[in-house]
Formats: structure tokens, sequence, C-alpha cells
């Protein structure tokens, strides 16, 4: 990944990075550049064009990516919107008032379970649970991950080796098992499921972060910023990080489905989510006993959880083109 | 290369120090939900005496520092503690359970190997076939796929449906590993906690062969008139297997030290279920123990993995290593 190609376009930043003269003034005559380049005029006045907008044309014409925003769009707005007309046309996610295990018709479009709650109406409501478990965990540790890869890659040094060997130690623990000691210290509940699972997800953020940085303060427009007194805050924020982003949001892309499987898992293990709140994962493990008669309550929940998962992997993919990120397996 | 393991085996060294100290602070009384004294006594009456004696035992009332050298130096003894539940030490309980958790780590990593290598290879020397798509598409919806979901819907299928179509003659056993253990046990589940990694090393697989064919060496072999098979086998395979088999290696290590979601959904009397039930009833020298066990597992896979790997490639011995 070239480190020029992720400008922002801002007029401050193109004049710290750009050629300067003695008196770090940039130099914006084309003349005084050399060598000047055959044809560099009528290249200056295409309308210019940021990193964001050349991805973003490249991204529309990912039509798998596309299918994955549109799913995850049309998920977002379903379970949003779900108040206003799944409990009037279906059923309400926690009402027991129907006959239990109906195998699939027009009124329950996706059968009833055990006591008779609507699983059509549990699994809209259950997305609520996914997304936000899904958005909030990866923020956290995005949150964490972008200081201590910050710290560690801008500093270097001890504090580098400090953060990394703490890495280390969240890689040599298995990421399940790991999840659940931490949730039966907090106690399982909503909350914790995403503290959880925001705080195993850091180290592969910091890892990220830290070799884009790496990467990227070499770069002399770096050294001209500090030259001309910038505070290492302001060059972080304004030089390094708009430098070293795309990487971060493929990556947090991705692991907003890791995040959704993790959740499911840790709710099937009983640890996650508590009912009645109904959540994909604990819906599947009251499934379990009834795999033979009532197939149903395996199904839907679980193709809920796949094709959510996909679309933001398909998504994160599709970034990952687009944004010419390299990633390491 | 002596040099190389020395250092590598002694960064090992910060990182169990910090597994232990974090799974020290787990012992502090408070910390943990539950009254670790009144878990260990269970049903009997406390009385003081009693509660002497096993803070004495467990060393609850020396300084912090005195009491984390006193638990390192039994874990390295082999000493993990004592189950609330069972009474009986917890090393015995987890030898008991490793071996369960071993094969069906092997079973899985032959799927692995098999298909994932089979399938990236088909994939990446057809490229833009009806194979590369299939193996391409499959491999997505595998890495998205939750691995206990999958592991009911093969229980539904193998288990129940194929059994009504068959009229009984035929399905697979479901839970458990069959007494005495058979092949027909360990399918369902082997190839459950394979799904994902099996995924991966096709991905990796197609990846790293596309980038050997580009190659010079490979087209000067072409040049030299060799034939297809002997350029795909002997020239490309051989230097794009270099990266799948560290993610092999790497995977074994985890897939050894048990797979809670796996074992639970197949009741497979391994390690991770072992763990997860005791988390459930609060016995936790039970899973502080087998937590540390396999993290030590895992660091030592890694150990291993990496030492062959820079056996393999001499650059990873002069410095490249430390990043």
């Amino acid at each position: 990944m070239s480190a020029d190609r992720h400008h922002t376009g801002d007029e401050k930043d193109l004049a710290s990075q750009g050629p300067v003269d003695v008196e770090g003034h940039p130099i914006r005559d084309e003349a005084q550049r050399s060598p000047v380049l055959p044809g560099a005029a009528e290249v200056a006045q295409r309308p210019s064009r940021t990193l964001w907008g050349d991805a973003f044309i490249r991204l529309r014409k990912n039509k798998l990516a596309i299918a994955g925003l549109v799913w995850v769009v049309f998920v977002v707005v379903v379970t949003l919107s779900a108040d206003l007309w799944v409990p009037r046309y279906f059923a309400d996610p926690v009402s027991t008032e129907f006959a239990g295990l109906e195998s699939p018709s027009a009124d329950h479009p996706f059968g009833t379970d055990r006591i008779g709650r609507d699983v059509f109406s549990r699994v809209i409501y259950g997305a609520r649970v996914s997304l936000a478990v899904g958005i909030l965990a990866v923020s956290i540790s995005v949150l964490i991950g972008l200081i201590m890869g910050a710290l560690s890659g801008y500093y270097g040094g001890l504090l580098d080796a400090f953060v990394m060997r703490t890495a280390d130690i969240f890689f040599a623990f298995p990421y399940v098992l790991f999840a659940i000691v931490l949730l039966a210290i907090l106690g399982p509940s909503y909350r914790n499921v995403f503290i959880a699972i925001g705080i195993l997800g850091w180290p592969s953020i910091a890892r990220v972060f830290r070799s884009s940085i790496l990467s990227v303060k070499e770069n002399e427009y770096v050294d001209a910023a500090r030259a001309m007194g910038a505070s290492d805050l302001r060059i972080m924020t304004r030089h390094i990080l708009p430098n070293a982003i795309a990487p971060i949001i493929v990556y947090g892309t991705m692991s907003i489905g890791g995040a959704i499987i993790t959740e499911a898992a840790l709710s099937y293990l009983g640890m996650g989510v508590q009912p009645p709140t109904p959540s994909w994962g604990m819906m599947l493990s009251e499934a379990k006993a009834l795999m033979g008669p009532a197939p149903w309550l395996t199904i839907y929940p679980g193709f809920a959880i796949l094709t959510t998962v996909l679309a933001f992997v398909l998504m994160g993919d599709g970034l990952r083109d687009a944004l010419d990120v390299k990633m390491k397996d | 290369m002596l040099k190389y393991v020395v250092r590598r085996v002694l960064q090992m060294i910060p990182v169990f120090l910090g597994v232990t100290l974090l799974l020290f602070m787990l012992r502090i009384p408070g910390f943990l939900p539950g009254d670790p004294i009144q878990l260990i006594v269970g049903e009997r009456e406390l009385t003081p005496a009693l509660r002497k004696q096993i803070e004495e035992k467990n060393r609850l009332n020396d300084p912090l520092p005195e009491q984390y050298v006193w638990y390192v130096s039994n874990i390295v003894q082999g000493d993990l503690g004592d189950s609330y539940q069972k009474g009986r030490p917890v090393a015995d309980i987890l030898t008991d359970k490793f071996p369960n958790s071993f094969r069906l780590a092997f079973a899985a990593i032959i799927v692995e190997i098999v298909i994932g290598i089979l399938a990236g290879i088909i994939s990446a020397v057809k490229q833009y076939s009806f194979w590369d798509v299939l193996v391409t598409l499959s491999t997505s919806i595998l890495v998205s796929v939750p691995v206990f979901w999958l592991g009911l819907l093969l229980q539904m299928f193998f288990g129940i449906q194929v059994r009504e179509w068959t009229g009984g003659a035929f399905s697979l056993p479901i839970t458990g590993m069959g007494d005495p253990p058979d092949l027909a046990h360990i399918i369902l589940p082997a190839i459950t906690l394979a799904s994902v990694s099996t995924a991966y090393v096709a991905r990796i697989m197609r990846s790293q062969m596309l980038e050997a064919m580009s190659q010079d060496y490979i087209r000067t072999a072409k040049a030299k008139g060799l034939t297809e098979r002997v350029v795909v086998f002997r020239h490309a395979l051989k230097n794009a297997l270099i990266p799948v088999v560290t993610f092999i290696g790497i995977d074994l290590g985890f897939l050894m030290g048990g797979a809670i979601l796996t074992e639970s959904v197949f009741q497979w009397p391994g390690v991770g279920r072992e763990i997860y039930l005791a988390v459930l009833q609060r016995d936790w020298p039970v899973v502080m123990g087998g937590v540390i066990v396999i993290v030590l597992i895992v660091m030592l896979v890694n150990l291993i993995v990496d030492i062959s790997y820079a056996i393999l490639d001499p650059r990873i011995r002069y410095g490249g290593a430390a990043e």
C-alpha cells in the first residue's frame, strides 16, 4: 500500500506534505517542480478525487460487496422499524399466546417455539442484539486498538515491547474460552457480552494499526510537520491517522461479523444475553432438544446469523479491494 | 540457529508470566463470584476451624507476592490444585480429558489438510473455472457459518433426516465418542471443528499458489518443457505450502486445546467441554488449570512451528522474526 495514495485531499495537509521551499512555504508554482511531467497541466485540470472518492467508485463496481451492504441496510431497517409492524401483523416476540411447536404457516412464517412464541418475530427482534453487540464490541476494540497501536507504533521502544507482549498474551488464549472466563467474572448479561468481545478484539486492531503506522511515519510529510513544530498529537491525528486508517476500516468491518458470531456462540452456551430478550444464539440453544420434531427452530435463527455475518464479510472484502489494503492472513 | 531457538524460548517467558498473573488475579477473593472457601466446602458445614484449615492450605492469608510465587511454582511442578466439585486433583481430571480432545483435533486436522489443500490447489490451477468459483463462494460462506449451528445442522441431517429416509437403516451417531470409541462417532464433530479452518486453508492455499505460479522460476520450468503436472506439484506447490503449513500448525495448537463449542454440541468428553461445565459450576481451579495447560500447549506448538519455519526459510533466523 503506498502511503501517498492516502491523502485526505485536505488543503492544509497538502501544504505540509507537498514540496516546500527553504522557508517552509509550499511550492505551488508548477514551474518550480522538477522534473515537470509532460502533460502535467492537463492532469492537474481534472477534478481532484480523494482516496475515498476513488474507493467508492471501485466499491460500486463490486456486486458482492453491494449485495452485502444492501442486506445490512435491509436488516437494520427491518429490525429498527419492527415495533411499528411486527407486533401488529405477526406477534410480540415474548408473548406466549400461541400453540407450541406449530410448523411454519401464513400466520407464523417461521413457526412457533416450545412455549408458543412466534419465531419470525423473535428472529427479527434478535437482529437488534446481534447488530448492537457487533457494532458496540468492535467500537470498543477499535478504540483500545487505535490507542495501543498508536502508542506502540509511534513511540516504539519499551512501550512497543510492552504493548506487543500484552497482545501476545491475548493471542495465546483460545478466543471463545477467554470470552467465557471473562463473562464468568463479569457475569453474563447483554452489556457484558459486548464489553468482553470488545476487550478481546483490541490486539488484532492494535497490530494492524501499528504496522500501518510504521509504514506511514517514515514519510517526508511527517518529518516536515515535525519540523514545523506540530505536536505529537497533531501529527498522529492529522497526518498519520488519515493515511493509516484504511486497514482499520477493512478489519473493523470484517470484525463486526466475527463479533456477531461470538455473541451467538456465547448466548448459545448460556453465557451471553439472558432470556427473555430474543437472541439468535439463545434461540438455537433452545432449539437443540427439538431438532427432530421442530427443525424450523434451528434453521431460521441460524440462517439469520449466516446471512448477516456473510454480508459484513462481503462488505469487508469489497472495502479491502476498493481501498487496496493488503491483509496478512 | 541455536541462538534463534534460545531467543524464541526466552520470548515465551514473559507471556507465560503474564498469563499466570492474569489467572492469579482471579484467585484473589472477591474477584470471582462466590466465596471460594464456601465453594470448596460445598455441602459440609463451614466451621471456623475448617475455614482456617482451607485458608492455610491455599495460602490465602499470605501477602499477595508470596502467594503468586507459590502459585507459579506449583504450576511449574504440575500441581494445579484440587477441583471444588470433585475433590480430585485438577491435573488428573485434565489428563483424563485431553486425549479425547487430541483425537478430535487430529481428525479435524486431517479434514483441513486433505480438503483444504486440495480445494485450494484446484481453485488456483483452474482459476476462474466453475470449480474456482465454487471454492471461493463456499469458503466465503463457510467462514460466516457459526460452528455450533453447522454442528446442529449436521446432527439434524445425518442423525435424524437420513435415518427417516432410510427407514432407520442408516444414520450417524450425534453424541459422545462411542463405547468403545469408533470412527462413526468422530465424523460429524471432526467436520464441524474443521469447517472454518478448512475454508481458511483453501483460501491461503489458493492465493499462495496463484502467487507462486506467477513467479519467474515457474515460467522457466514451463519453458524448459516440463509438464503442467510437474510444474504444479514439484515447483509451485513446494513454495506455496510453507504459509499453509504454518497456519495448520498454529491451528493444531488451538484445536488440541479443546473446542468448547463443538464439544458442547456433540457432548464430546473433551477438555473444552470440561472447562465449560466447570465455569457453570464455578469450579474455578478446573477452569484456571485448564486454561493454563491450553495456553502452554498453544505456545509450545507455536514454538515448534516457528522453529521448523526457521529451518525451512533461513531468512527468518536473521532478525526477520522479531517483527
